[in-house]
């Protein structure tokens, strides 16, 4: 790590990233599986409403596709700021 | 060849498999023991994760509460697979930066406190024990089928043999036996699966499905229901 603003700016996007994620792993998980279940129930997704396909389903997709967006985001971040392994 | 020496034989080459793995990996040093020296292959590193994921509580009562519990117990579902991402963005990697073995060492270190340090290791306590008796219980229940004992004996059979392999062979030891185990366990929640969607679709070689074959109640062996041979 070069100087203190970098380490500032590093640690800035490095917990922008996973604000973000965190948002869209709460919406997908608690909120579309459960709280906005029954506004959405009149959506089907392969014989069920979407929200019961959120819980069952489509959260533990978007789960996996975060983590793996996180690692590729995360290693961008650590190379554009000269930490990368 | 009856069912009992098949399991023997199944059972017994599945422990010599782990006990090679093991004895392969034993660890010499510290770092070797807890880490396996950050030697292990992401793809590996995964696979074990996931055989973690499909151990024996999910394996025999995750299936159980979905059938039963449906929509309600899909907390289930998102809070074990929910609990990865957390893992993933907020503890995994500070943990491989900061070069320490375990979360408690970590956060003892990271937080300059030994008050912290202890909230971590009675946290880690309060869930290696929970995840541990519910793993126990599923190794007992297993075990006693196959084995056709008690449960007691089963569980201790099962914990001696998880306990050698894990002494011995360390991180890494524990790592490529869960490899190993990976591949069982996916094969195992395949085949089922792939067979029951194609006997409720009626899609899998019809006249076969109408002819009833597939719906032929399975003959249950006695020394199953009555459990213990020993």
């Amino acid at each position: 790590m070069a100087d203190k603003s970098s380490a500032g700016a590093y640690w800035a996007a490095n917990v922008r990233v996973i604000a973000i994620s965190m948002a869209i792993w709460f919406a997908c998980s608690f909120g579309l599986g459960i709280l906005l279940r029954p506004a959405l129930s009149g959506i089907h997704v392969g014989g069920a409403d979407i929200g019961f396909w959120f819980a069952q389903n489509g959260s533990i997709y978007v789960f996996l596709i975060l983590i793996f967006v996180y690692a590729k985001v995360m290693n961008g971040i650590d190379r554009a700021h000269g930490v990368e392994e | 060849m009856d069912q009992f020496t098949l399991n023997l034989i199944v059972i017994g080459a599945s422990f010599a498999l782990y006990f090679g793995i093991a004895f392969w990996a034993r660890a010499g040093s510290t770092a070797e023991f807890y880490a396996a020296n950050q030697g292990v292959p992401p793809v590996m590193n995964g696979m074990a994760t996931a055989a973690d994921w499909m151990s024996a509580a999910s394996f025999i009562s995750m299936a159980g509460l979905i059938a039963f519990g449906g929509y309600n117990n899909s907390v289930f579902l998102m809070g074990w697979t929910g609990g990865y991402v957390l893992l993933a963005l907020l503890l995994a990697p500070y943990l491989r930066k900061f070069g320490k073995f375990t979360v408690p060492e970590f956060v003892g270190d990271r937080f300059y406190s030994t008050g912290a340090r202890l909230v971590a290791v009675i946290c880690l306590l309060v869930i290696s024990i929970t995840y541990v008796i519910g793993q126990m219980v599923g190794v007992g229940v297993t075990f006693a089928r196959f084995l056709e004992v008690s449960t007691t004996t089963g569980l201790l059979i099962g914990s001696a043999v998880v306990f050698a392999y894990a002494v011995f062979g360390g991180m890494k030891g524990i790592t490529y036996t869960q490899v190993a185990q990976y591949i069982v366990l996916i094969i195992a929640y395949t085949i089922p699966a792939i067979f029951i969607s194609l006997n409720l679709t009626g899609n899998f070689c019809r006249s076969w499905a109408s002819s009833g074959a597939m719906r032929r109640p399975v003959a249950i062996p006695t020394s199953w229901t009555s459990l213990t041979r020993w």
